[in-house]
């Protein structure tokens, strides 16, 4: 079940890159790796899956992203993941539509935990 | 001589002039006016005594003596106009010895009068006298009415010029009572000459309790006293407007900060009579400009712990993420030694998040998470953090809670920060030493504030760098510290609205000492 969902990871630190995609893998999920936003939205046809994105990149950031994707009329589940959460942050990422917002470091079970809570309502 | 036979033994005196009618009526006529106008005179003498109350005594009885002789007198010639029908010679011989008497006394003394009388002026010489006091009169009388003319308009001058004096003293009075700042005089002795109503609120007295009285004899603290009188000197001896600062307790204030402007006076003779004083309390203005640079430091570290939290956090996450999955990829033995390993490390990288967390958003304002904990609690879990590897280096520690329960409100990240921070500067303190030992006490302080020490038995902290220890990159550690530690833990106690000092022991080592205020207190404020 879980498998059948991939994640796409974008960040342009390689190490974040590596180690989400290793714990996700652990895990038992699919996982594909992009260093920035057009990386992403280059790759046309983006199979079903969940979004898991840095927010401060270089390019266009993960909110900015969260926005073109929800004005594409794309539904794909967006999990931003940032190194310097704010308030002001949140707010604006929820309100672009992204369905959550995570701090740097966090847990394996906390991502677990929102992918299980954002693909819910597609099982 | 016989007094009877007289009538018999003589003749009348009428026989001498034979009777002769006309010889006789001469002799009595004459004899009778004689008489008359003698008799008359003693009763003018008299009166003229009696009404002359001014008569010196023996004028008095000189003019009683002539009156008495005047009569005497008279009365010689009524016996010679008896003894023309009468022949009573023995009487009119006896009669005329005492007038004789009389005459003589009054003689004497008259001629001893001449001199006297010679003195008098003449009526005329009065006259002329009398009539040159007149005009000296007039003349007198003149100049007073001038003299009062002239008075009069003096004292209108005089008037005018009081009423500009009163109404310019009541204008200087009221300028000097308005303003905010205090306004007193000193003589040269320190002697208070005056003080607006702003002076007397920060002594605290009434004027006539401080009038003529000098700073120590009104001023609560001796210390403050002696350094105002010393300055006051100063400015007095030197001759010179001096600007300076001092410090002066208000009864409601408490200890203030004033900048005094001190001006002596009394320059034009050279010599100083005294000084006047201008004072302004800048206590606020010192406060502000002390926040300003904390705020200032505040925002260059909440800058600095901004671009510190977004890189630390990118390989914190990595490391995190790493330990997760090599837990998972344990599987069933992820309860073994090297799943627990993990997990620990897992569990400390997320913790360096957590403060890195806390600290960005505490300098640069952020949220406020402070809630009530128990002080003694939030300590032991401190301590096991940061005495990890302590009994390996040989070092003894001691925890000790003088109360169970230590209530206060704060972040707990923020603390266990200080507290690790602390203890672990004792540590790095004490390294080299044998017998190392370290003591970790709670409990309250004197004024009820939960407060925590650390103390060490290390080299210590010498009284200079003591003072700025709490800086910013200021450290003893050489190349092993950045010296930002100390000065962070100062940041985040202060805005718990505790303090935070060291205490160079006073054998060896130092006792870092930190208080916060308890749960009572935080509810009273």
């Amino acid at each position: 079940m879980t498998a059948s969902w991939i994640i796409h990871i974008i960040d342009d630190d390689e190490a974040m890159r590596t180690s989400l995609l290793f714990a996700l893998q652990t895990a038992g999920y699919r996982g594909s790796a992009y260093l920035g936003a057009s990386d992403f939205l280059a790759q046309e046809e983006a199979e079903r899956g969940v979004l898991i994105s840095d927010v401060r990149m270089p390019g266009m950031n993960g909110v900015e992203l969260t926005r073109l994707l929800r004005q594409r009329g794309s539904t794909m589940p967006v999990i931003l993941i940032t190194g310097n959460a704010n308030g002001t942050l949140k707010a604006e990422a929820m309100s672009a539509g992204a369905n959550a917002v995570l701090e740097k470091p966090v847990a394996l079970a906390v991502i677990l935990a929102e992918i299980s809570r954002v693909t819910a309502d597609w099982e | 001589m016989d007094w009877d036979s007289q009538f018999e033994m003589f003749m009348p005196h009428g026989m001498c002039l034979l009777w002769r009618p006309e010889l006789m009526s001469l002799h009595v006529l004459s004899d009778a006016l004689i008489a008359l106008a003698y008799f008359s005179i003693p009763f003018g003498i008299l009166r003229f005594v009696r009404e002359r109350g001014d008569l010196e005594s023996k004028h008095h009885r000189l003019a009683l003596l002539f009156a008495v002789f005047i009569a005497l007198c008279g009365l010689t010639h009524i016996a010679s106009i008896v003894v023309l029908w009468v022949p009573m010679y023995i009487v009119e011989g006896w009669l005329k010895g005492v007038t004789a008497i009389a005459s003589v006394a009054t003689a004497v003394c008259l001629i001893a009068l001449i001199p006297e009388a010679l003195k008098l002026p003449s009526a005329e010489s009065m006259r002329r006298e009398i009539a040159a006091h007149r005009t000296t009169m007039l003349a007198l009388d003149a100049a007073h009415a001038a003299l009062a003319v002239r008075f009069d308009r003096t004292e209108g001058e005089l008037r005018v010029a009081e009423q500009h004096r009163h109404q310019s003293t009541a204008l200087l009075s009221t300028v000097i009572e308005a303003m905010p700042g205090l306004i007193y005089a000193k003589d040269r002795s320190g002697r208070m000459l005056l003080a607006n109503k702003a002076t007397l609120d920060v002594i605290g007295k009434k004027w006539p309790e401080i009038e003529g009285r000098r700073d120590d004899e009104f001023l609560g603290d001796p210390r403050q006293a002696e350094i105002v009188m010393a300055n006051d000197r100063r400015v007095m001896e030197s001759g010179q407007v001096q600007e300076l600062e001092e410090i002066v307790d208000h009864p409601a204030k408490g200890a203030r900060v004033y900048l005094s402007t001190k001006v002596p006076f009394g320059h034009t003779d050279d010599a100083i009579k005294g000084m006047v004083g201008v004072s302004v309390d800048i206590t606020e203005r010192k406060q502000l400009a002390k926040e300003l640079l904390h705020v200032s430091r505040r925002s260059a570290m909440g800058e600095m712990a901004t671009a510190i939290a977004h890189e630390i956090n990118q390989p914190l996450a990595a490391i995190t993420l790493f330990l997760d999955g090599s837990i998972t990829l344990l599987g069933e033995e992820h309860d073994g030694l090297l799943g627990r390993s993990l997990s620990l490390a897992k569990e400390q990288s997320l913790r360096a998040g957590e403060i890195i967390r806390r600290l960005r958003s505490f300098v640069s304002g952020g949220d406020d998470v402070k809630r009530p904990e128990n002080l003694t609690l939030l300590v032991d879990g401190a301590c096991s953090l940061a005495l990890l590897g302590s009994r390996e280096s040989g070092v003894t520690t001691s925890i000790v809670h003088r109360e169970a329960d230590l209530a206060v409100e704060c972040d707990r990240v923020q603390i266990e920060q200080v507290i690790v921070n602390l203890v672990r500067n004792a540590m790095d303190a004490m390294s080299d030493a044998e017998g190392s030992a370290l003591r970790i006490e709670t409990g309250y302080s004197d004024d009820g504030m939960a407060t925590l020490s650390v103390s060490d038995n290390g080299p210590g902290v010498n009284a200079e760098v003591a003072e700025r220890l709490f800086e910013p990159f200021v450290s003893t550690k050489g190349v092993k510290g950045m010296g930002i530690g100390l000065s962070i833990c100062r940041t985040i106690i202060e805005s718990h609205g505790g303090k935070i000092w060291v205490e160079p022991d006073a054998g060896s080592g130092a006792t870092f000492r930190f208080t916060l205020p308890s749960r009572g207190q935080v509810a009273a404020a």
